[in-house]
């Protein structure tokens, strides 16, 4: 049992070391990734937003006929493209590392 | 789904930020992440298609009560369920040093499973005393965020309803900035903890051997 509140005792201690040596440096590098993250779902979320946004002006126009089924199918092949979009966006990420 | 992978395998890298700083490296994040990609991908899938598996008893709890009511189809639904749950938990208490395995000491998907399951068998008191600390420091914080983003969503909801349209506008982006912060806050305390504890339980004495083995003869 003493070893085992030992070692859970200098996972503490040891992360306190760290926070004391590097903690801003540390910070910073998970403000980054953070940051990136968020700047991801952000755009995405955007673009979903506003393809969701047209499908539903498209609807309270009340077209109806070819019309409607035109204006669906555009809006469809918008959002599947905003959706193909997200991987361009990642492979970018990929392709400027050094 | 696509932008959910790509800040799935970013987040991954946060693991290897923690290792390089505890050893007073920098981190290339987007190098880390192109590097991470693959395994992290694999991994990914592996473990929802385990997580399926787990969760089939909700499907046979769901068959078994088929053209019964709706309420003994929930019944049977939650008691598979149950057994699902209790699996899971299970399971992802075992593989829980995995993700630290694959992107930090860079094993395979499958070979990072298995030891994980291997650590935590060996040390599986040292490890559930520790989650049992850790879920209490973690539910400590998010009671903390909590209420911090609560003032927000109180003090924007006010702003609304006396009509500052503008100041709601600004209180929200404010919210999103204090949420942001406090996950990286959330982050920069629990992940050291928790990157030491797998350190002290394995790892490290396989270094410290390694080093030993190194050494020249005097």
């Amino acid at each position: 049992m003493e070893g085992t509140i030992d070692i859970i005792k200098n996972a503490f201690s040891d992360a306190w070391k760290m926070w004391k040596k590097s903690g801003k440096d540390f910070f910073v590098d998970l403000l980054k990734i953070s940051l990136l993250q968020w700047a991801i779902y952000g755009i995405v979320t955007i673009i979903l937003v506003s393809a969701a946004l047209i499908l539903m002006g498209g609807a309270v126009e009340g077209a109806t006929g070819m019309e409607t089924l035109s204006l669906l199918t555009g809006n469809i092949a918008f959002v599947a493209l905003a959706v193909l979009l997200q991987w361009p966006a990642g492979l970018l990420l990929q392709c400027s590392a050094p | 789904m696509a932008s959910w992978l790509v800040a799935s395998v970013l987040g991954s890298v946060v693991f290897n930020v923690v290792d390089n700083r505890a050893n007073g490296k920098k981190t290339e994040i987007v190098k880390r992440f192109k590097t991470n990609f693959i395994p992290v991908t694999g991994y990914i899938a592996l473990v929802i298609v385990i997580s399926i598996i787990i969760c089939l008893p909700i499907v046979l709890g769901y068959l078994f009560t088929s053209g019964a009511s709706v309420l003994s189809i929930l019944g049977g639904m939650c008691l598979f369920g149950f057994v699902s749950v209790v699996f899971y938990l299970l399971f992802a208490f075992l593989i829980q040093f995995s993700m630290l395995e694959l992107v930090i000491e860079r094993r395979g998907v499958v070979e990072s499973l298995k030891s994980s399951y291997a650590l935590v068998k060996k040390n599986i008191v040292t490890v559930l005393l520790f989650d049992i600390v850790y879920i209490i420091i973690a539910f400590g914080i998010g009671s903390i965020t909590s209420v911090i983003e609560r003032v927000f969503i109180v003090g924007i909801e006010l702003m609304a309803f006396g009509g500052s349209i503008v100041g709601a506008a600004m209180g929200g982006v404010l919210y999103l900035l204090v949420v942001f912060l406090l996950t990286v806050a959330s982050y920069f305390i629990l992940l050291p903890i928790y990157y030491f504890l797998w350190r002290g339980l394995g790892p490290k004495k396989k270094q410290e051997e390694k080093k030993k083995t190194k050494r020249k003869p005097f």
